[in-house]
């Protein structure tokens, strides 16, 4: 069934519909829930809670394709995570330290596969994840992640760049076993 | 710039990774048929979200009827008392009717005190209201010294607080009596008295000596009865 049509359908509170679009889009959300929560617990949760919001906010939803669609429930995703990170308090940051803009090395990069990244940005503390997440990932820059998270834009760059740091020295380690498992 | 650049393009090509759901499938452990469930009763539970203010309202009008009468019971319990006891008659008050003309004088009666028996009916049973009511304190009442404070214990463990004047005068006071009301046509003949001076009987002969050595009898006539009669008895001629 067309995606546009389904939205419709669940618009006019069609159940069946409904069921289909949580089938179709709660793979790709949970994915972005697990890499802001590490408790999987917490991530179906959020999971739940971003797609109530999602069928109850559903009327005032403009489908124009369905990378839209996809953008804006990944965007309430994004909140619900960072409001249970912010219940929890989480986002208890405090530096001083001055941000160093640190280059992630690309070779590296390209080098690693979905689940290798996915693990490695999994691994870091909550405060550096996050940001990183926003940051690298969503696209956000410094002022939008310090709204969201409640923290200032200079504590917003020294956990990136302490982020960076931390990956460059896992991307090291995984990168010499990369080579090793190469040259075997 | 391009250092910028160069931070985000790896974010691109790791977002593009990250969106692959079929490389990360291990990682995504979800039932979705539990899944939907919960949340299918949670959307439907939306419609029963009304109650929650039928419900609170409720408990606030009963919490409230509960705690208003604890709260008027506690405020006031002396009040609800007196209104539940059934009225005395003023004690003093019958007291000094019965028997207006005693020694009522430096009587002092302390309304206080009679109240104390009012809300204490019980205490007394089978006496005689009138005889127990009225206190009559003949005691002298000094001047208490403030900084004396055995003085200070004793007169207010004595006397009451406020002593009604009003009360007291009222009690003192003997009962009017009531005059009996007489049409004007009961009352008959209206007696006509005279208006002499004195009456006929009651007139007695008399002498006038003046300085000229006249003398002058007095005397009523018996068919007047209006005046005296002079006669000139001697004259110094």
């Amino acid at each position: 069934m067309d995606v546009s049509q389904l939205v419709r359908e669940a618009k006019q509170g069609s159940e069946a519909a409904q069921k289909c679009l949580f089938d179709m889009l709660s793979d790709k959300m949970m994915l972005v829930c697990c890499r802001y929560l590490k408790s999987r617990e917490d991530a179906e949760e959020v999971l739940l809670d971003g797609f109530y919001k999602f069928f109850k906010n559903i009327s005032s939803f403009v489908y124009q394709g369905e990378a839209a669609l996809y953008t804006w429930l990944k965007r309430i995703m994004i909140n619900e995570c960072l409001m249970l990170l912010r219940k929890k308090n989480v986002f208890t940051i405090v530096t001083d330290a001055e941000a160093k803009d640190i280059p992630l090395e690309e070779e590296a990069l390209n080098n690693l596969s979905a689940k290798e990244i996915f693990d490695l940005i999994v691994q870091l503390p909550v405060g550096y994840r996050t940001v990183f997440n926003l940051y690298v990932i969503e696209g956000m820059d410094h002022k939008e992640i310090s709204v969201l998270m409640g923290i200032a834009e200079g504590t917003s760059k020294s956990q990136l760049s302490k982020a960076k740091l931390l990956l460059q020295k896992k991307l090291l380690q995984n990168g010499t076993g990369y080579v090793k498992q190469k040259s075997r | 710039m391009e250092q910028d650049m160069s931070n985000r393009n790896p974010g691109n090509h790791w977002k593009n990774k990250l969106d692959d759901v079929g490389s990360l499938s291990n990682e995504i452990v979800i039932d979705k048929n539990a899944a939907w469930k919960k949340l299918s009763t949670r959307l439907s539970r939306k419609h029963r979200r009304i109650k929650p203010v039928w419900y609170w309202a409720a408990a606030a009008c009963l919490l409230f009827a509960v705690i208003m009468p604890l709260y008027i019971i506690n405020k006031k319990p002396n009040d609800l008392v007196k209104n539940n006891l059934p009225e005395i008659k003023s004690p003093e008050v019958t007291v000094l009717k019965t028997s207006p003309s005693k020694e009522n004088t430096g009587v002092i009666i302390y309304p206080s005190l009679i109240d104390k028996k009012k809300t204490r009916p019980h205490a007394l049973p089978g006496s005689n209201r009138t005889n127990v009511t009225a206190i009559q304190k003949k005691e002298e009442i000094l001047p208490a010294n403030i900084n004396d404070q055995k003085n200070l214990q004793y007169e207010t463990t004595l006397l009451p607080a406020v002593i009604n004047t009003a009360e007291i005068i009222a009690a003192a006071m003997p009962e009017k009596k009531k005059l009996k009301v007489v049409h004007i046509n009961e009352l008959g003949e209206p007696v006509e008295e005279t208006p002499n001076i004195a009456r006929h009987y009651e007139r007695h002969p008399f002498k006038l000596n003046f300085i000229n050595q006249q003398v002058y009898s007095g005397s009523s006539l018996p068919g007047n009865k209006t005046g005296f009669t002079f006669f000139k008895i001697t004259s110094p001629n």
